[in-house]
């Protein structure tokens, strides 16, 4: 998943514009809460066909921890 | 005869006076339910308590639950209370802002050190000794016997979400019997019933109303995490349906949240007839939320007479007031009568599912009934320091009776002596409550509640400017929307309003209101006049630079 599709995601799930977006920058300075999280893990999930778990989800704490796990670089509960 | 604790209900288990109460758990790979019966998981939790007992740092010494499996967390909930300790369940966020920050607040309101119980931290300070709450820790071994004697708590609560200015709630044993027997009472609840819950435990909701509910009365309870009704909502439906749940509570914003996000596909064969309360409380109940989840779930087999709207609190350890059997009720009232002393000026009434959606004027507020107390619980409005029963008159909602708290954890305004101010203000109307408005300074944003210091703290962080020049409150506590909004006084002279940062504030905050310096109302001893702020506010006496909408 590219940062632009990403950015598009974000989008269509919270309704907001996000831009920049940039790797390092933390979820929560988005105004992403827990529930908007969870909408986008589970957008996610579909798009990619994969479960991702409640401790996996939790721990995404920048735009560059979402883009490696869109990517298949993280796996469930790596600790 | 009756137990007179928690931990001689868990005896009760093991006597076998609830033959085949069992517990499920979801789980969302396999899309399973994992079955433990209710007496194996006392047992678990009995010898676990040993491992407690050994690991506390002093007899009286709490334990606080950490990041544990929902089954482990169950057995170590019981554990706790078998060691002679109280369990705390953490919020989920509890060490987001940190360890040092964490180990401070813990610090800061335990007298006595406490027990951690985690499966994931090791690493803490050695005055916060860790014990392992991992599945393979806490059902390593069993016993048929608590091995301590119960203390008078059952359990602590933190009072907010968050742990920043949290206070801490002290329950007792009989403070738990007497409210889950009351709710039990006042709904009708028979020997056999089925409850559903994706509430967390760190919720009263979901310990009280769903965890120790079940646990009292030996019902057979399945449960889901709020995670997985958060990504799929449709699995809680799904979960009621297939395991014909006739009990399952959430907060307004679950039955709104499910209204909005079930997909049609996923409804398919799905029966929810067996449902026969459903609880809504933990924040306003919308008369708009009720009608859509009906529309939405009718064709399901969900009854509109199963909604239950309900008011209560943790320091009251949960119910208060329940609405059913009676059908949902509300009244139109003229806002201006909202305050402390007046009579409420009710223009209208009527049934929540009339054919046609209720019509609210501007200058009008639609509050939904949340029902009457339970039986031994006796109501007050406190209008100016008197109590009053009188009818239509609003006041502050005083609340008296056995499940009223102890009081707060190592605060100076400790003890309740069996009576509780709510901060909550409403009125009674043909024996039913209404809560119209909110006195004390917390903002309840998904059926959690956030304390005002803390957002305002944050807001102060994002937007680099002092907490004290900031105000968050709710514009609106009753009718059928509410929006919290964030007051910050800006200096226009000293460069541009940092507009971009608040899109940080928008998953919190619908709005941002930059207000000239020294603008916003406080007491002659600095003290912050949240109310007096949202009434200039809306009354457009605050000088106002810019309104930034952030959603």
């Amino acid at each position: 998943m590219t940062l632009e599709e990403l950015r598009e995601l974000l989008s269509s799930t919270t309704g907001r514009h996000f831009d920049p977006l940039k790797p390092e920058q933390e979820l929560t300075d988005l105004g992403l809460e827990s529930i908007d999280r969870v909408r986008l893990v589970s957008r996610l999930e579909h798009q990619l066909n994969r479960d991702i778990d409640e401790r996996t989800a939790m721990r995404l704490r920048t735009v560059g921890d979402l883009l490696a796990l869109a990517s298949g670089e993280v796996r469930n509960d790596d600790r | 005869m009756e137990p007179r604790n928690l931990v001689e209900v868990a005896n009760r288990h093991l006597d076998g006076a609830f033959p085949g109460a069992r517990r499920g758990y979801y789980d969302s790979a396999s899309r399973q339910v994992r079955w433990v019966a209710v007496a194996d998981m006392v047992r678990e939790a009995f010898g676990f308590a040993r491992r407690l007992s050994d690991a506390l740092p002093r007899r009286e010494s709490a334990c606080l639950l950490h990041d544990l499996e929902p089954r482990a967390q169950s057995t170590a909930i019981l554990a706790a209370m078998a060691a002679g300790s109280a369990p705390l369940v953490l919020p989920r966020n509890a060490l987001d802002r940190g360890t040092d920050a964490f180990v401070d607040w813990v610090r800061a309101t335990f007298d006595t050190p406490p027990l951690l119980v985690s499966e994931s931290l090791r690493d803490l300070p050695e005055s916060l000794p860790v014990a392992d709450g991992s599945p393979a820790a806490t059902s390593s071994e069993q016993s048929d016997r608590a091995p301590y004697p119960v203390g008078d708590l059952a359990f602590l609560q933190c009072t907010s979400a968050t742990t920043g200015s949290a206070k801490v709630a002290c329950i007792g044993h009989d403070n738990v019997l007497r409210n889950v027997r009351g709710i039990r009472e006042h709904v009708g609840g028979g020997d056999h019933e089925v409850v559903c819950s994706w509430l967390p435990l760190y919720h009263d909701m979901g310990l009280v109303g769903c965890e120790l509910f079940s646990l009292v009365h030996g019902y057979e309870h399945v449960s889901l995490r709020a995670y997985d009704f958060l990504r799929r909502p449709s699995a809680w439906l799904r979960l009621v349906g297939e395991f014909r749940c006739t009990m399952s509570p959430a907060p307004n914003f679950g039955y709104q949240y499910a209204a909005d996000h079930v997909r049609s596909d996923e409804l398919e064969g799905i029966d929810l007839g067996s449902w026969q309360v459903a609880f809504n409380g933990a924040e306003p109940v919308r008369v708009s939320t009720m009608r859509a989840f009906v529309d939405r779930f009718a064709p399901f087999g969900f009854r509109k007479e199963a909604f239950c709207a309900s008011y209560g609190l943790a320091e009251a350890t949960l119910a208060v007031c329940l609405s059913h059997p009676e059908p949902a009720r509300y009244l139109v009232i003229d806002r201006e009568t909202v305050k402390p002393g007046a009579a409420a000026g009710i223009r209208r009434s009527g049934s929540v599912f009339e054919a046609t959606a209720p019509a609210v004027e501007k200058n009008e507020l639609i509050v939904t009934s949340c029902g009457r107390p339970l039986s031994a619980v006796s109501l007050a409005l406190d209008a100016g320091g008197v109590a009053s029963g009188a009818a239509g008159m609003v006041g502050e909602i005083v609340v008296r009776g056995p499940s009223v708290f102890r009081g707060y954890l190592a605060r100076e305004d400790g003890s309740s002596g069996g009576e509780l101010h709510t901060g909550d203000l409403g009125f009674l109307h043909d024996g039913e409550l209404y809560v119209v408005d909110r006195l004390k300074n917390i903002v309840i944003i998904n059926g959690l509640n956030y304390p005002t210091s803390d957002l305002e703290e944050r807001v102060g962080r994002v937007l680099q400017v002092p907490p004290e020049g900031v105000m968050v409150f709710e514009r609106s506590i009753g009718g059928e929307a509410s929006s919290v909004v964030a007051i910050v006084e800006a200096d226009p002279g000293a460069g541009p309003i940092a507009e971009d940062a608040a899109q940080a504030l928008s998953g919190l905050l619908g709005q941002i209101v930059f207000v000239k310096r020294r603008s916003l109302p406080k007491t002659t001893s600095g003290k912050k006049q949240h109310h007096l702020a949202r009434s200039l506010l809306a009354a457009g006496q605050l000088p106002v630079i810019k309104t930034t909408p952030l959603r």
